[in-house]
Protein backbone atom coordinates (compact mmCIF):
# COMPACT_ATOMS: atom_id res chain seq x y z
CA UNK A 1 0.00 0.00 0.00
CA UNK A 2 1.23 3.74 -1.18
CA UNK A 3 1.67 6.63 1.58
CA UNK A 4 -1.46 8.24 -0.26
CA UNK A 5 -3.51 5.56 0.57
CA UNK A 6 -2.34 4.80 4.29
CA UNK A 7 -2.89 8.64 4.92
CA UNK A 8 -6.23 8.63 3.52
CA UNK A 9 -7.42 5.89 5.87
CA UNK A 10 -5.63 7.39 8.46
CA UNK A 11 -7.22 10.45 8.21
CA UNK A 12 -10.60 8.61 7.73
CA UNK A 13 -10.18 7.18 11.13
CA UNK A 14 -8.90 10.06 12.55
CA UNK A 15 -12.48 11.96 11.27
CA UNK A 16 -14.10 8.88 12.60
CA UNK A 17 -12.93 9.35 16.18
CA UNK A 18 -12.59 13.06 15.99
CA UNK A 19 -17.09 12.89 15.49
CA UNK A 20 -16.81 10.44 17.98
CA UNK A 21 -14.95 12.29 20.21
CA UNK A 22 -17.21 16.04 19.85
CA UNK A 23 -20.54 13.90 20.14
CA UNK A 24 -19.12 12.71 23.33
CA UNK A 25 -19.18 16.12 24.89
CA UNK A 26 -15.12 17.15 23.63
CA UNK A 27 -14.63 20.25 22.32
CA UNK A 28 -14.60 22.13 19.01
CA UNK A 29 -11.00 22.97 18.77
CA UNK A 30 -10.07 19.58 19.79
CA UNK A 31 -11.35 18.41 16.51
CA UNK A 32 -8.54 18.61 14.31
CA UNK A 33 -6.12 17.52 16.85
CA UNK A 34 -8.26 14.08 17.21
CA UNK A 35 -8.64 13.87 13.61
CA UNK A 36 -4.34 14.46 13.29
CA UNK A 37 -3.66 12.38 16.29
CA UNK A 38 -6.30 10.13 16.84
CA UNK A 39 -4.79 6.82 18.52
CA UNK A 40 -4.31 9.14 21.76
CA UNK A 41 -7.76 10.45 21.59
CA UNK A 42 -9.57 7.17 20.65
CA UNK A 43 -8.31 5.35 24.24
CA UNK A 44 -9.75 8.40 26.28
CA UNK A 45 -12.70 7.54 24.24
CA UNK A 46 -13.19 3.87 24.62
CA UNK A 47 -12.31 4.66 28.63
CA UNK A 48 -14.84 7.70 29.20
CA UNK A 49 -17.48 5.43 29.85
CA UNK A 50 -15.76 3.20 32.54
CA UNK A 51 -13.74 5.43 34.60
CA UNK A 52 -13.65 8.58 33.38
CA UNK A 53 -15.32 11.20 36.27
CA UNK A 54 -15.79 14.01 33.77
CA UNK A 55 -16.97 14.80 30.11
CA UNK A 56 -14.13 15.07 27.74
CA UNK A 57 -13.89 18.78 27.85
CA UNK A 58 -13.06 18.57 31.11
CA UNK A 59 -16.27 20.06 32.92
CA UNK A 60 -17.68 18.25 36.09
CA UNK A 61 -21.28 17.04 34.41
CA UNK A 62 -24.14 19.37 35.81
CA UNK A 63 -26.33 18.02 38.49
CA UNK A 64 -24.95 14.32 38.94
CA UNK A 65 -23.86 14.05 42.57
CA UNK A 66 -22.54 10.89 42.63
CA UNK A 67 -19.94 11.67 39.52
CA UNK A 68 -18.90 14.54 41.72
CA UNK A 69 -18.33 12.44 44.33
CA UNK A 70 -16.37 10.06 42.74
CA UNK A 71 -13.91 12.63 41.59
CA UNK A 72 -14.29 13.89 45.10
CA UNK A 73 -12.91 10.34 46.43
CA UNK A 74 -10.37 9.94 44.02
CA UNK A 75 -8.88 13.61 45.15
CA UNK A 76 -8.93 12.87 48.71
CA UNK A 77 -7.10 9.86 48.30
CA UNK A 78 -4.83 10.94 45.68
CA UNK A 79 -3.98 14.15 48.00
CA UNK A 80 -3.35 11.75 51.10
CA UNK A 81 -1.37 9.22 49.21
CA UNK A 82 0.86 12.80 48.27
CA UNK A 83 1.09 13.49 51.48
CA UNK A 84 2.32 10.89 52.80
CA UNK A 85 4.73 10.04 49.81
CA UNK A 86 6.13 13.42 50.56
CA UNK A 87 6.45 12.67 54.19
CA UNK A 88 8.13 8.82 54.10
CA UNK A 89 10.48 10.18 51.15
CA UNK A 90 11.24 13.34 53.85
CA UNK A 91 12.66 10.37 56.04
CA UNK A 92 15.77 10.17 53.94
CA UNK A 93 16.81 7.03 55.30
CA UNK A 94 15.69 7.68 58.61
CA UNK A 95 13.26 4.81 59.45
CA UNK A 96 14.89 2.91 56.32
CA UNK A 97 14.30 -0.65 58.13
CA UNK A 98 10.51 -0.37 58.94
CA UNK A 99 9.82 0.88 55.36
CA UNK A 100 11.04 -1.96 53.82
CA UNK A 101 9.12 -4.03 56.29
CA UNK A 102 6.14 -2.03 55.73
CA UNK A 103 5.96 -1.32 52.32
CA UNK A 104 4.07 -4.68 51.31
CA UNK A 105 1.25 -3.04 54.09
CA UNK A 106 1.46 0.34 52.74
CA UNK A 107 1.07 -0.91 49.55
CA UNK A 108 -2.21 -2.83 50.79
CA UNK A 109 -3.34 0.13 52.45
CA UNK A 110 -3.80 2.20 49.20
CA UNK A 111 -4.92 -0.78 47.58
CA UNK A 112 -7.69 -0.65 50.40
CA UNK A 113 -8.44 2.95 50.04
CA UNK A 114 -9.58 2.62 46.37
CA UNK A 115 -11.22 -0.34 46.91
CA UNK A 116 -13.59 1.23 49.77
CA UNK A 117 -13.72 4.25 47.74
CA UNK A 118 -14.80 1.35 44.13
CA UNK A 119 -17.57 -0.29 46.93
CA UNK A 120 -18.68 3.66 47.54
CA UNK A 121 -19.27 4.01 43.92
CA UNK A 122 -20.66 1.33 43.31
CA UNK A 123 -23.60 2.08 46.20
CA UNK A 124 -24.07 5.36 44.95
CA UNK A 125 -24.93 4.16 40.93
CA UNK A 126 -26.81 1.15 42.62
CA UNK A 127 -29.12 3.93 45.22
CA UNK A 128 -29.04 6.47 42.38
CA UNK A 129 -31.13 3.58 39.64
CA UNK A 130 -34.85 4.41 39.71
CA UNK A 131 -35.89 1.32 41.27
CA UNK A 132 -34.52 2.51 45.07
CA UNK A 133 -36.75 5.33 44.43
CA UNK A 134 -40.77 5.94 44.42
CA UNK A 135 -42.44 4.13 41.35
CA UNK A 136 -45.95 3.28 40.09
CA UNK A 137 -45.37 -0.93 41.05
CA UNK A 138 -44.55 0.92 44.84
CA UNK A 139 -47.94 2.56 45.03
CA UNK A 140 -49.58 0.02 43.64
CA UNK A 141 -47.87 -2.35 45.66
CA UNK A 142 -48.92 -0.34 48.91
CA UNK A 143 -52.43 -0.68 48.47
CA UNK A 144 -52.98 -4.31 48.48
CA UNK A 145 -52.72 -6.29 51.20
CA UNK A 146 -49.63 -8.81 50.89
CA UNK A 147 -47.85 -6.57 48.50
CA UNK A 148 -47.37 -4.00 51.22
CA UNK A 149 -45.18 -6.15 53.43
CA UNK A 150 -42.48 -6.88 50.53
CA UNK A 151 -42.88 -3.33 49.94
CA UNK A 152 -42.22 -1.80 53.26
CA UNK A 153 -39.22 -4.61 53.85
CA UNK A 154 -38.17 -3.50 50.11
CA UNK A 155 -37.97 -0.09 51.91
CA UNK A 156 -36.19 -1.11 54.84
CA UNK A 157 -33.57 -2.57 52.64
CA UNK A 158 -32.71 0.30 50.63
CA UNK A 159 -32.59 2.08 53.60
CA UNK A 160 -29.78 -0.17 54.96
CA UNK A 161 -27.97 0.18 52.26
CA UNK A 162 -28.39 3.99 52.22
CA UNK A 163 -26.75 3.39 56.18
CA UNK A 164 -24.02 0.86 54.34
CA UNK A 165 -22.64 3.56 52.06
CA UNK A 166 -22.94 6.23 54.69
CA UNK A 167 -21.06 4.10 56.90
CA UNK A 168 -18.67 3.23 54.20
CA UNK A 169 -17.69 6.52 53.15
CA UNK A 170 -16.93 7.21 57.27
CA UNK A 171 -15.11 4.62 57.56
CA UNK A 172 -12.82 5.50 54.36
CA UNK A 173 -13.37 10.04 55.39
CA UNK A 174 -11.66 8.62 58.86
CA UNK A 175 -9.27 6.56 58.15
CA UNK A 176 -7.61 9.16 55.31
CA UNK A 177 -8.28 12.12 58.16
CA UNK A 178 -6.10 9.57 60.53
CA UNK A 179 -2.92 9.06 58.16
CA UNK A 180 -3.19 12.79 57.23
CA UNK A 181 -2.68 13.41 61.16
CA UNK A 182 0.29 10.40 61.15
CA UNK A 183 2.41 12.21 58.07
CA UNK A 184 2.16 15.65 60.54
CA UNK A 185 3.35 13.77 63.20
CA UNK A 186 6.16 11.99 61.38
CA UNK A 187 7.53 15.57 60.35
CA UNK A 188 6.94 16.99 63.72
CA UNK A 189 8.74 13.67 65.42
CA UNK A 190 11.31 14.26 62.62
CA UNK A 191 11.68 18.40 62.71
CA UNK A 192 11.83 17.99 67.01
CA UNK A 193 14.69 15.64 66.39
CA UNK A 194 12.93 12.53 67.88
CA UNK A 195 14.94 9.75 67.62
CA UNK A 196 14.42 6.48 64.71
CA UNK A 197 12.31 4.59 66.43
CA UNK A 198 9.91 7.23 67.00
CA UNK A 199 9.54 7.61 62.99
CA UNK A 200 9.28 4.38 62.64
CA UNK A 201 6.87 3.67 65.20
CA UNK A 202 4.72 6.02 63.30
CA UNK A 203 5.07 4.44 60.25
CA UNK A 204 3.95 1.19 61.64
CA UNK A 205 0.95 2.99 62.90
CA UNK A 206 0.34 4.06 59.18
CA UNK A 207 0.73 1.18 57.90
CA UNK A 208 -1.44 -0.57 60.68
CA UNK A 209 -4.41 1.50 59.09
CA UNK A 210 -5.57 -0.87 56.94
CA UNK A 211 -6.29 -3.13 59.27
CA UNK A 212 -9.00 -0.89 59.90
CA UNK A 213 -10.33 -1.18 56.62
CA UNK A 214 -10.05 -4.58 56.37
CA UNK A 215 -11.29 -5.72 58.58
CA UNK A 216 -14.47 -3.58 57.70
CA UNK A 217 -13.95 -5.17 54.42
CA UNK A 218 -13.99 -8.56 55.58
CA UNK A 219 -16.46 -7.93 57.85
CA UNK A 220 -18.69 -7.27 54.95
CA UNK A 221 -17.49 -10.16 53.20
CA UNK A 222 -18.48 -12.92 56.02
CA UNK A 223 -22.03 -10.87 56.08
CA UNK A 224 -22.77 -11.17 51.96
CA UNK A 225 -21.57 -14.88 52.81
CA UNK A 226 -24.06 -15.48 55.41
CA UNK B 1 -29.35 -5.59 62.17
CA UNK B 2 -27.59 -5.15 65.44
CA UNK B 3 -24.33 -6.76 64.20
CA UNK B 4 -24.36 -4.63 60.79
CA UNK B 5 -22.90 -1.65 63.22
CA UNK B 6 -21.16 -3.47 65.87
CA UNK B 7 -18.23 -4.39 63.59
CA UNK B 8 -17.24 -0.96 62.13
CA UNK B 9 -17.56 0.70 65.24
CA UNK B 10 -15.10 -1.45 66.91
CA UNK B 11 -13.18 -0.57 64.29
CA UNK B 12 -13.26 2.60 64.41
CA UNK B 13 -12.53 2.20 68.22
CA UNK B 14 -9.17 0.76 67.95
CA UNK B 15 -8.67 2.97 65.52
CA UNK B 16 -9.09 5.82 67.40
CA UNK B 17 -7.13 3.91 70.13
CA UNK B 18 -4.05 3.75 68.87
CA UNK B 19 -4.68 7.37 67.83
CA UNK B 20 -4.74 8.20 70.83
CA UNK B 21 -1.65 6.15 72.16
CA UNK B 22 0.11 7.91 69.49
CA UNK B 23 -0.56 11.48 69.83
CA UNK B 24 0.56 10.79 73.52
CA UNK B 25 3.78 9.31 72.56
CA UNK B 26 4.22 11.14 69.76
CA UNK B 27 4.09 14.35 71.93
CA UNK B 28 6.67 12.81 74.99
CA UNK B 29 9.17 13.36 72.03
CA UNK B 30 12.80 13.77 73.27
CA UNK B 31 15.22 16.26 72.12
CA UNK B 32 18.05 15.11 69.67
CA UNK B 33 21.01 13.62 70.64
CA UNK B 34 19.91 13.62 74.49
CA UNK B 35 19.27 9.95 75.28
CA UNK B 36 18.38 9.14 79.10
CA UNK B 37 16.20 11.55 79.28
CA UNK B 38 14.06 11.68 82.26
CA UNK B 39 10.41 11.94 82.34
CA UNK B 40 9.89 15.46 83.11
CA UNK B 41 12.47 16.79 80.54
CA UNK B 42 10.10 15.82 77.81
CA UNK B 43 8.42 18.40 75.23
CA UNK B 44 11.34 20.21 76.09
CA UNK B 45 12.07 20.52 72.56
CA UNK B 46 12.45 23.35 69.65
CA UNK B 47 9.05 22.63 67.44
CA UNK B 48 9.85 23.68 63.74
CA UNK B 49 7.22 24.22 61.33
CA UNK B 50 6.95 21.12 59.16
CA UNK B 51 7.26 21.40 55.52
CA UNK B 52 3.33 22.35 53.90
CA UNK B 53 1.64 19.11 52.94
CA UNK B 54 1.36 19.19 48.87
CA UNK B 55 -2.04 21.07 47.75
CA UNK B 56 -4.49 18.63 46.23
CA UNK B 57 -4.56 19.05 42.32
CA UNK B 58 -7.98 20.72 41.07
CA UNK B 59 -8.38 19.38 36.96
CA UNK B 60 -9.62 22.56 36.74
CA UNK B 61 -5.90 24.46 37.43
CA UNK B 62 -4.26 22.44 34.49
CA UNK B 63 -3.93 25.21 31.84
CA UNK B 64 -1.37 24.79 29.23
CA UNK B 65 0.86 27.35 31.85
CA UNK B 66 0.47 25.45 34.70
CA UNK B 67 1.93 22.58 32.79
CA UNK B 68 4.09 24.50 31.81
CA UNK B 69 5.27 25.60 34.75
CA UNK B 70 4.74 21.61 36.33
CA UNK B 71 6.82 20.29 33.77
CA UNK B 72 10.09 23.07 34.13
CA UNK B 73 9.98 23.22 37.78
CA UNK B 74 7.92 20.81 39.94
CA UNK B 75 7.69 17.26 38.20
CA UNK B 76 6.60 15.39 41.27
CA UNK B 77 2.64 17.18 41.20
CA UNK B 78 3.10 16.50 37.02
CA UNK B 79 3.18 12.84 38.15
CA UNK B 80 0.81 13.30 41.35
CA UNK B 81 -1.62 14.86 38.54
CA UNK B 82 -1.15 12.07 35.92
CA UNK B 83 -2.43 10.00 38.45
CA UNK B 84 -5.45 11.53 38.57
CA UNK B 85 -8.14 9.66 36.86
CA UNK B 86 -10.47 12.98 36.52
CA UNK B 87 -7.45 15.04 34.92
CA UNK B 88 -6.94 12.78 32.12
CA UNK B 89 -9.37 15.08 29.50
CA UNK B 90 -7.31 17.92 30.42
CA UNK B 91 -3.89 16.69 30.47
CA UNK B 92 -4.16 15.17 26.77
CA UNK B 93 -4.78 18.04 24.80
CA UNK B 94 -2.52 20.21 26.71
CA UNK B 95 0.38 18.19 26.79
CA UNK B 96 -0.35 17.35 23.10
CA UNK B 97 -0.17 21.43 22.55
CA UNK B 98 2.95 21.56 24.26
CA UNK B 99 4.84 19.29 22.25
CA UNK B 100 3.15 20.72 19.20
CA UNK B 101 3.79 23.86 19.76
CA UNK B 102 7.73 23.03 21.08
CA UNK B 103 7.79 21.15 17.78
CA UNK B 104 6.68 23.48 15.77
CA UNK B 105 9.17 26.25 16.67
CA UNK B 106 11.87 23.85 16.47
CA UNK B 107 11.09 23.60 12.71
CA UNK B 108 10.49 27.09 12.28
CA UNK B 109 13.79 27.60 13.77
CA UNK B 110 15.78 24.89 11.72
CA UNK B 111 14.00 26.43 8.71
CA UNK B 112 15.66 29.85 9.79
CA UNK B 113 18.97 28.22 9.93
CA UNK B 114 18.82 26.53 6.72
CA UNK B 115 17.75 30.04 4.91
CA UNK B 116 20.78 31.64 6.56
CA UNK B 117 23.16 28.77 5.07
CA UNK B 118 21.80 29.14 1.95
CA UNK B 119 21.65 25.28 1.73
CA UNK B 120 18.38 23.31 2.08
CA UNK B 121 18.27 19.61 2.62
CA UNK B 122 17.70 17.74 -0.47
CA UNK B 123 16.14 13.95 0.18
CA UNK B 124 16.20 11.12 -1.76
CA UNK B 125 13.34 9.06 -2.06
CA UNK B 126 13.79 5.89 0.07
CA UNK B 127 12.65 2.96 -2.28
CA UNK B 128 15.26 4.73 -4.74
CA UNK B 129 18.07 4.89 -2.06
CA UNK B 130 17.31 0.88 -1.76
CA UNK B 131 18.16 0.32 -4.90
CA UNK B 132 21.39 2.48 -4.69
CA UNK B 133 22.42 2.55 -1.38
CA UNK B 134 25.75 4.00 -2.14
CA UNK B 135 23.80 7.53 -3.48
CA UNK B 136 23.60 10.16 -0.13
CA UNK B 137 20.53 9.82 1.83
CA UNK B 138 20.45 13.52 2.52
CA UNK B 139 22.60 16.15 0.91
CA UNK B 140 22.74 20.09 1.55
CA UNK B 141 22.09 21.08 -2.14
CA UNK B 142 22.48 25.47 -2.41
CA UNK B 143 19.18 27.04 -2.26
CA UNK B 144 18.17 27.67 -6.14
CA UNK B 145 15.14 29.68 -6.70
CA UNK B 146 13.90 33.10 -8.38
CA UNK B 147 13.37 34.34 -4.64
CA UNK B 148 16.80 33.72 -3.25
CA UNK B 149 17.27 32.14 -0.32
CA UNK B 150 13.66 32.67 0.62
CA UNK B 151 12.36 30.55 -1.96
CA UNK B 152 11.91 27.49 0.31
CA UNK B 153 9.33 29.08 2.26
CA UNK B 154 7.14 30.22 -0.88
CA UNK B 155 7.66 26.83 -2.29
CA UNK B 156 6.44 25.29 0.80
CA UNK B 157 9.46 23.04 1.50
CA UNK B 158 10.20 25.56 4.87
CA UNK B 159 6.21 24.00 5.56
CA UNK B 160 7.09 20.34 4.79
CA UNK B 161 10.30 20.13 7.31
CA UNK B 162 7.63 21.82 10.06
CA UNK B 163 4.74 19.52 9.12
CA UNK B 164 7.26 16.13 9.10
CA UNK B 165 8.97 17.09 12.50
CA UNK B 166 6.37 17.94 14.43
CA UNK B 167 3.72 15.47 12.92
CA UNK B 168 6.82 12.98 12.31
CA UNK B 169 7.98 13.14 16.48
CA UNK B 170 4.00 12.53 17.24
CA UNK B 171 2.96 10.54 15.19
CA UNK B 172 5.72 7.88 15.94
CA UNK B 173 4.77 8.08 19.26
CA UNK B 174 1.45 7.27 18.67
CA UNK B 175 2.86 3.83 16.47
CA UNK B 176 5.10 2.77 19.93
CA UNK B 177 2.22 2.66 21.76
CA UNK B 178 0.91 -1.03 21.86
CA UNK B 179 4.69 -1.82 22.30
CA UNK B 180 4.85 0.70 25.54
CA UNK B 181 1.54 -1.03 27.13
CA UNK B 182 2.79 -4.57 26.50
CA UNK B 183 6.34 -3.61 28.00
CA UNK B 184 4.44 -1.69 31.37
CA UNK B 185 2.25 -5.30 31.61
CA UNK B 186 5.14 -7.10 31.12
CA UNK B 187 6.93 -5.12 34.06
CA UNK B 188 3.67 -5.64 35.96
CA UNK B 189 2.84 -2.14 35.98
CA UNK B 190 -1.03 -2.30 35.91
CA UNK B 191 -1.99 0.94 33.69
CA UNK B 192 -4.26 1.24 31.33
CA UNK B 193 -3.75 2.19 27.78
CA UNK B 194 -5.17 5.61 28.59
CA UNK B 195 -2.17 5.96 30.91
CA UNK B 196 0.23 4.97 28.91
CA UNK B 197 -1.01 7.45 26.39
CA UNK B 198 -0.91 10.50 28.63
CA UNK B 199 2.78 9.15 30.26
CA UNK B 200 3.69 9.08 26.56
CA UNK B 201 2.42 12.49 25.84
CA UNK B 202 4.60 13.88 29.12
CA UNK B 203 7.36 12.63 27.61
CA UNK B 204 6.89 13.67 24.61
CA UNK B 205 5.83 17.30 25.97
CA UNK B 206 9.10 17.45 28.50
CA UNK B 207 11.58 16.74 25.44
CA UNK B 208 9.68 19.33 23.77
CA UNK B 209 10.26 22.49 26.31
CA UNK B 210 13.95 20.64 26.63
CA UNK B 211 14.24 21.33 22.47
CA UNK B 212 12.92 24.81 23.20
CA UNK B 213 15.75 25.45 25.85
CA UNK B 214 18.62 24.05 23.62
CA UNK B 215 17.38 25.59 20.54
CA UNK B 216 18.28 28.99 21.25
CA UNK B 217 22.22 28.18 22.13
CA UNK B 218 21.84 25.81 18.85
CA UNK B 219 20.86 28.82 16.85
CA UNK B 220 23.58 31.03 18.01
CA UNK B 221 25.92 28.58 17.64
CA UNK B 222 24.82 27.77 13.49
CA UNK B 223 24.72 31.53 13.41
CA UNK B 224 28.21 32.01 14.51
CA UNK B 225 29.04 29.17 11.91
CA UNK B 226 27.39 31.19 9.10
CA UNK B 227 28.90 34.63 10.02
CA UNK B 228 32.51 33.48 10.50
CA UNK B 229 32.00 31.63 7.77
CA UNK B 230 33.52 28.17 8.96
CA UNK B 231 34.40 25.55 6.55
CA UNK B 232 32.23 23.28 4.66
CA UNK B 233 32.73 20.47 6.67
CA UNK B 234 31.41 22.53 10.47
CA UNK B 235 28.78 23.71 8.24
CA UNK B 236 27.10 19.94 7.17
CA UNK B 237 28.49 19.28 10.97
CA UNK B 238 25.98 21.93 12.24
CA UNK B 239 23.17 21.57 9.78
CA UNK B 240 23.23 17.58 10.88
CA UNK B 241 24.03 18.56 14.62
CA UNK B 242 20.70 20.51 14.26
CA UNK B 243 18.13 17.81 12.61
CA UNK B 244 19.38 14.83 15.07
CA UNK B 245 18.52 18.24 17.83
CA UNK B 246 14.95 16.51 18.62
CA UNK B 247 17.02 13.10 19.25
CA UNK B 248 18.91 14.96 21.65
CA UNK B 249 16.03 16.33 23.57
CA UNK B 250 14.22 13.16 23.38
CA UNK B 251 16.81 11.70 26.46
CA UNK B 252 15.08 14.47 28.36
CA UNK B 253 12.02 12.53 27.47
CA UNK B 254 12.65 9.34 28.05
CA UNK B 255 14.21 10.23 31.88
CA UNK B 256 10.73 11.74 32.06
CA UNK B 257 8.94 8.84 31.21
CA UNK B 258 10.74 6.31 33.41
CA UNK B 259 10.81 8.81 36.37
CA UNK B 260 6.65 8.59 36.08
CA UNK B 261 6.73 5.18 35.60
CA UNK B 262 9.05 4.32 38.44
CA UNK B 263 6.27 5.19 41.21
CA UNK B 264 3.70 3.26 39.12
CA UNK B 265 5.60 0.54 40.71
CA UNK B 266 3.45 0.62 43.79
CA UNK B 267 0.37 -1.08 42.17
CA UNK B 268 2.67 -4.54 42.07
CA UNK B 269 3.24 -6.34 45.37
CA UNK B 270 5.81 -4.92 47.50
CA UNK B 271 8.10 -8.18 47.23
CA UNK B 272 8.03 -8.11 42.86
CA UNK B 273 8.04 -4.05 43.19
CA UNK B 274 11.76 -4.07 43.84
CA UNK B 275 12.88 -6.34 41.45
CA UNK B 276 10.72 -5.22 38.64
CA UNK B 277 12.15 -1.58 39.03
CA UNK B 278 14.65 -2.41 37.42
CA UNK B 279 13.22 -4.98 34.36
CA UNK B 280 10.84 -1.53 34.07
CA UNK B 281 13.95 0.37 33.35
CA UNK B 282 15.42 -1.65 30.82
CA UNK B 283 11.62 -2.13 28.86
CA UNK B 284 11.41 1.92 28.96
CA UNK B 285 14.81 2.42 27.16
CA UNK B 286 14.03 -0.75 25.18
CA UNK B 287 10.76 1.44 24.06
CA UNK B 288 12.80 4.47 23.53
CA UNK B 289 15.55 2.18 21.46
CA UNK B 290 12.34 1.22 19.50
CA UNK B 291 10.97 4.59 19.12
CA UNK B 292 14.58 6.19 18.20
CA UNK B 293 14.29 3.49 15.26
CA UNK B 294 10.77 4.66 14.19
CA UNK B 295 11.25 8.10 14.42
CA UNK B 296 13.51 9.08 11.62
CA UNK B 297 11.67 6.41 9.45
CA UNK B 298 8.72 8.54 10.33
CA UNK B 299 9.82 11.89 9.56
CA UNK B 300 12.09 11.13 6.89
CA UNK B 301 8.86 9.73 4.86
CA UNK B 302 7.24 12.62 5.69
CA UNK B 303 8.99 15.29 4.79
CA UNK B 304 10.46 13.40 1.50
CA UNK B 305 6.45 12.78 0.44
CA UNK B 306 5.72 16.03 1.30
CA UNK B 307 8.53 18.13 -0.74
CA UNK B 308 7.95 15.97 -3.98
CA UNK B 309 4.37 16.89 -3.75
Amino acid sequence: MLLIETAIFYLLFGVVVAVAYYLRGGATFELVAATFFWPFYLPMLLATGEDAGETLSGKPPVGNDSLEERDALATAIGQVEGELDAALEGLDGWAEDVLNCEARRLVELRSAWRLQAERIRQLDRLLAEPATHDDPLAAAAADVGKARHSEEVRRENIRQLAALRKQLHGDLIGTLAWVRELVTMIHLAKFSGAPAARAEELVAQIAAAVQGLSEVNAWREEELAV
Amino acid sequence: MSATHNVPANATEQLLGVRRRLRDSTLRTPAAGAPGLVDDEFCAVEVVEPPAPPRPIDPRELTMLTLLELVLKDRPRLYQALRLPAATPRLLPRLLAISLTGFVLYGVAMSLVFTATGRWPSLMSLPAWLETPRATLLAFAPIESTLGNLGPWVNGEAAALVAAYAFGLIAASAVCLPSLYFYCLLAGVRMTMLEVVVHTLKSKAVAAVALVGILPIYVAVAMGVVIFGAGELVLAGTMWLGLILPFIAGLWGTVALYQGFAPLCDTMPAERAKRRECFLRRLVLSWSACYTAVVPVMIYTIWETLSRG
